[in-house]
């Protein structure tokens, strides 16, 4: 049986979908701040991102190294297939778990 | 304090970077180092400098803990899915066989250091702390009785004994026993001398052992007047019996006293330490006054609800109220209640116990596997491809370390196998060797020979061993950028000796300094007192242990048995002296050769002045006839008379040693000297020098012969006595006619360790002889160790190193140029383990304030050059290895 995600992988790799081209760590911890309206310690989400990706539903590669960053390179990321397909099935099993539930639970989330 | 800036730009904290770039994995390193900077910068804008540094450290600090969790949690997974395979100990085995001074060097220091831990675990459990093989077995205690004044302890405890048993509460089933050496015969048959135990009837309840045949002893065999009877063991009931069911009501001879057999005992039961016979202890019902009657030994069991300690405060409580009523026999007693056949007070050993027992073995086996842990990293060094290629097919880093591990457990296993085997030799034979010369042989819960328990410490030690010497060059060698290692393939090792190593050689090259100096030390003293001991003529003579007990069954009192013991002592010497070839009997506590009793001494050389410390004064006590006896003539004073060996006379004889020592030469007869004791309140009183006899010469220290004092004494009232027969020729062959001719002068007269005194000398010398002889061994291996760890230090620089050697020499470099560049580092190791044993060499005499400078300085000149030479020797081969590296090829990969 495929290891269903945590939420906070599932957020991560949103956060990737979401940001398109170009994603690295700094945007991505941006983009789950944001969105979510917490703070994200970058530890938790590079932690995350090698997680993901040594389960091979990220892929990685290195970028050019520029002058802003004291000349250390960044490393990109994108989503996988075998990621989107986790993130569906995640999504399937949380709407499965949700549905003939009443208004009332709903509306305590 | 503000970052330092350039250009609008700040720094992070470099304390914080240098954390984050150290504990990250390197394939993510650089990009997050990166992220945290542009984190960083950002927060300066936003948030100001200080506050962005601050969020650095926070950044920093939860990627340590999170990576740190996580690689953990990388490890357990990995660790739970690595399996040993039979390929893994096959490879383990083909090391052993490819790296063969590895295999012998490594091998032999882990043999030893394994070895000596299993063979300490197990004879220290059975001297310290043995399990008593009887029910409850750890609640039977002894209770002795100190006495500071004189050499071991005070067992004319019948006195108290019997307040102790009507009294104690703390300890139950309390008993008394006293070992008689006794001829046994049945019937007609020749006697044969066995170990009898004339001990309470309480001693059966106690051990909770039935017998096999017939009864125990019971209370009413020790009335006086009550039949005699004995309770005899396995052994003696096959031998003499020869296993019979009707040996019950059968008469024995026991010494002078016939007896019945009452019981037989269980096979293996020797209680209370190796006897084999039980006659009960008849103990007078009027009392005995205190420090009157037969010397014993008191055992009995901690009462349910009460502990070692309670007993120990309500013993001492009672002996503090006898003290009170009996100053002049208790003043200087003190009882103490031990775990039974131990040494060690206490219901359960404490940590501190166990460290200092077992800590300085341990350290000996930490010692030696950093020593083949270094020779194992040199050895890692030249596989490093292999590693990393390995881990570029897939294998991963757990994988690599489990196999690198179990290469070092094959190591291990195998020392471990070999070490076990040596150190159940060496038990057994110390054992039996120990308790040969004991009558009776070992006690009962002492089996020669490794104990199950001690095989499984022996495999947690080689575990652990394996775990130090293997794991540690492992993760090291599997920390290496695989990536990087591939690409520079073929240019030789990118592995260093760095920091830990470097610091371990250093020690291990100051431990094996520290160790030359005792080693070389013992050694000459053993080698030097064994030639001079072996120049005395023992082989002429005979000697002895002898004793005679009082005669308790019969109420003999202690003026009685006074009178028959120098009765019978005076006509065994009258008997053996009318013998043809005996040219001298004599007696005395110990021969020349023996070991005497060393004590603390004082003597008052002139009138008026302050008395002469004396740290060391050699005593012994000896009957009139024993210098003649030994060809020592009076040289000055006169020799003992018969008025010398009364009680109250306070004549003493001192050797030329001791008027050398402390009389520059000149007569100390009139001087007077005296035994220092602790006690300052109350001194020994003086003893008059009234003789000085020539040097024995058996007794050699590093200042010559020992000083020594000798008292006069009748044989009766020396503990131990010795006899000494001086006879023509073969005195062995003489001992039959010993043993014929006591037991016609008294049956009960015990004969022990009779031998030649020439092999009484060599069997003590030998343990001294021995030990040096291990400790040079363990010397040796240490400097082996020393040039095998320096050998392949320099070995691996030179591979790394190869293309910059081949680059300079053929820039011109002279060889000296290059030997200096490249064994820079050896000398600097060397010199730096030297400096280091010998500023503790250093520091060791100073704390001990008793060795003299010359002295010092010559145990360091000489450590430093057998140090030096053996580094030295130890850069020879990589030296030539260096000087016949050709530029060209060296320099064709480049």
């Amino acid at each position: 049986m495929r290891d269903t995600l945590g939420e906070f992988e599932q957020m991560v790799l949103l956060a990737i979908l979401h940001l398109g081209e170009d994603v690295y760590g700094v945007p991505i911890v941006d983009e789950i701040a944001r969105r979510t309206g917490r703070e994200v310690a970058p530890a938790a989400v590079y932690v995350t991102l090698r997680r993901l990706e040594e389960k091979g539903l990220l892929a990685s590669w290195m970028g050019e190294s520029t002058g802003e960053r004291g000349g250390k390179a960044r490393r990109h990321v994108r989503v996988t297939g075998a990621g989107l397909e986790s993130l569906r099935a995640s999504r399937k099993a949380l709407d499965s778990m949700w549905r003939g539930l009443d208004i009332d639970v709903r509306g305590a989330r | 304090m503000t970052p330092p800036a350039s250009a609008g730009r700040f720094d992070p904290p470099r304390l914080a970077r240098a954390v984050v770039e150290r504990v990250l994995p390197a394939d993510v390193r650089e990009s997050i180092a990166g992220d945290l900077d542009e984190f960083f910068q950002r927060d300066c804008r936003t948030h100001g400098p200080g506050r962005a540094r601050l969020r650095y450290w926070r950044h920093a600090t939860a990627l340590t803990i999170r990576f740190a969790i996580e690689r953990g949690r990388d490890w357990r997974t990995q660790l739970m899915h690595t399996r040993i395979s039979w390929m893994d100990l096959k490879l383990g085995l083909r090391m052993l066989v490819k790296y063969p001074g590895l295999t012998i060097a490594g091998g032999l220091a882990l043999a030893i250091a394994i070895g000596l831990g299993a063979g300490w675990y197990d004879v220290s459990r059975d001297f310290f702390r043995p399990t008593i093989p009887l029910p409850e077995g750890d609640r039977i205690v002894e209770i002795e009785m100190r006495n500071p004044r004189i050499v071991g302890d005070e067992h004319r405890l019948l006195h108290d004994f019997m307040i102790w048993r009507q009294e104690l509460k703390s300890v139950e089933e309390l008993g008394a026993y006293r070992t008689l050496e006794r001829l046994v015969s049945v019937g007609r048959a020749n006697p044969d001398p066995v170990t009898v135990a004339e001990i309470s009837a309480s001693a059966f309840q106690l051990v909770r052992v039935p017998p096999i045949l017939g009864r125990p002893l019971i209370e009413a065999d020790e009335a006086p007047g009550a039949p005699g009877v004995v309770v005899i063991g396995y052994h003696v009931w096959q031998r003499r019996f020869g296993g019979r069911a009707d040996v019950i009501g059968q008469n024995v001879h026991i010494g002078r006293a016939t007896s019945t057999v009452v019981g037989v005992m269980p096979e293996g039961f020797a209680f209370p330490i190796n006897h084999r016979m039980w006659v009960p202890l008849s103990l007078r019902p009027s009392g005995y006054a205190p420090l009157e009657g037969a010397p014993v030994r008191i055992f009995g069991r901690i009462a349910k609800g009460a502990s070692q300690e309670r007993a120990n405060e309500e013993v001492t409580a009672i002996t503090d109220r006898v003290r009170a009523s009996s100053p002049h026999t208790h003043e200087h007693l003190r009882p103490r209640v031990l775990a039974y056949g131990g040494e060690s007070p206490g219901e359960s050993a404490s940590i501190i116990e166990l460290v200092v027992r077992h800590g300085p073995i341990l350290l000996v086996l930490f010692v030696a596997c950093m020593n083949v842990a270094t020779l194992i990293y040199a050895r890692t060094a030249t596989r490093e491809w292999e590693i990393a290629l390995r881990c570029g097919l897939g294998a991963n880093r757990m994988r690599i370390i489990t196999q690198l591990f179990v290469e070092a457990l094959v190591l291990a296993g195998v020392s471990a196998a070999i070490g076990v085997a040596a150190a159940q030799w060496a038990v057994t034979w110390g054992v039996t060797a120990y308790y040969s010369s004991v009558s009776g042989g070992a006690p009962f819960w002492i089996e020669p020979g490794l104990k199950p328990a001690t095989i499984v410490y022996a495999i947690a030690l080689a575990i652990t061993g394996a775990a130090i010497l293997g794991v540690l060059p492992a993760i090291k060698a599997t920390g290496i950028n695989v990536q990087a290692q591939l690409r520079n393939l073929g240019a030789g090792s990118s592995l260093r000796f760095g920091g830990v190593w470097t610091t371990a050689m250093i020690a291990q090259v100051a431990v094996t300094v520290i160790c030359i100096p005792p080693a070389m030390g013992i050694g000459e003293e053993a080698w030097r007192d064994r030639r001079i001991r072996a120049q005395f003529p023992g082989h002429e003579y005979l000697a002895v242990r002898i004793g005679l007990d009082q005669d308790m069954a019969t109420g003999e009192s202690d003026a009685e048995f006074a009178v028959r013991a120098n009765n019978t002592y005076a006509e065994l010497e009258r008997r053996l002296a009318q013998e043809g070839g005996v040219t001298a009997v004599t007696f005395a506590e110990q021969l020349p050769g023996m070991f005497g009793e060393v004590r603390r001494g004082e003597f008052d050389a002139a009138a008026g002045s302050q008395p002469i410390p004396i740290p060391n004064l050699w005593t012994s006590t000896v009957a009139p006839t024993f210098f003649a006896a030994f060809d020592r003539p009076i040289v000055g004073g006169r020799g003992f008379t018969e008025g010398d060996v009364s009680t109250g006379a306070r004549n003493v004889i001192v050797n030329e040693a001791f008027a050398r020592r402390f009389m520059n030469g000149a007569s100390p007869v009139g001087r007077r000297v005296r035994y220092a004791i602790a006690d300052a309140a109350a001194p020994e009183a003086w003893l008059d020098i009234v003789g000085v006899v020539r040097d024995i010469g058996t007794t050699p220290t590093d200042l010559g012969e020992a000083p020594f004092v000798f008292h006069a004494a009748r044989p009766r009232t020396m503990s131990p006595l010795t006899m000494g027969i001086r006879v023509g020729t073969d005195p062995s062959s003489f001992s039959e006619r010993v043993r014929a001719i006591a037991s016609t002068v008294d049956p009960g007269l015990r004969l022990e360790e009779m031998r030649r005194l020439d092999h009484w000398t060599w069997r003590i010398d030998l343990p001294s002889m021995v030990s040096a002889s291990a400790l040079a061994g363990v010397v040796a291996l240490g400097l082996f160790l020393s040039a095998a760890g320096i050998f392949s230090l320099m070995s691996v620089t030179v591979a790394r190193r190869t293309r910059e050697i081949g680059l300079r020499s053929a820039l011109g470099a002279s060889t000296g140029r290059l030997l200096v560049g490249i064994f820079s580092r050896a000398v600097l190791l060397v010199g730096g383990g030297i400096v280091a044993g010998n500023l503790f060499i250093l520091f060791a005499v100073w704390m001990g304030g008793e060795a003299g400078m010359s002295f010092v300085l010559n145990a360091l000149m000489r450590t430093s050059a057998v140090m030096l030479v053996v580094g030295l020797l130890a850069c020879v081969e990589p030296a030539r290895r260096a000087l016949t590296i050709d530029p060209i090829t060296a320099l064709r990969d480049v």
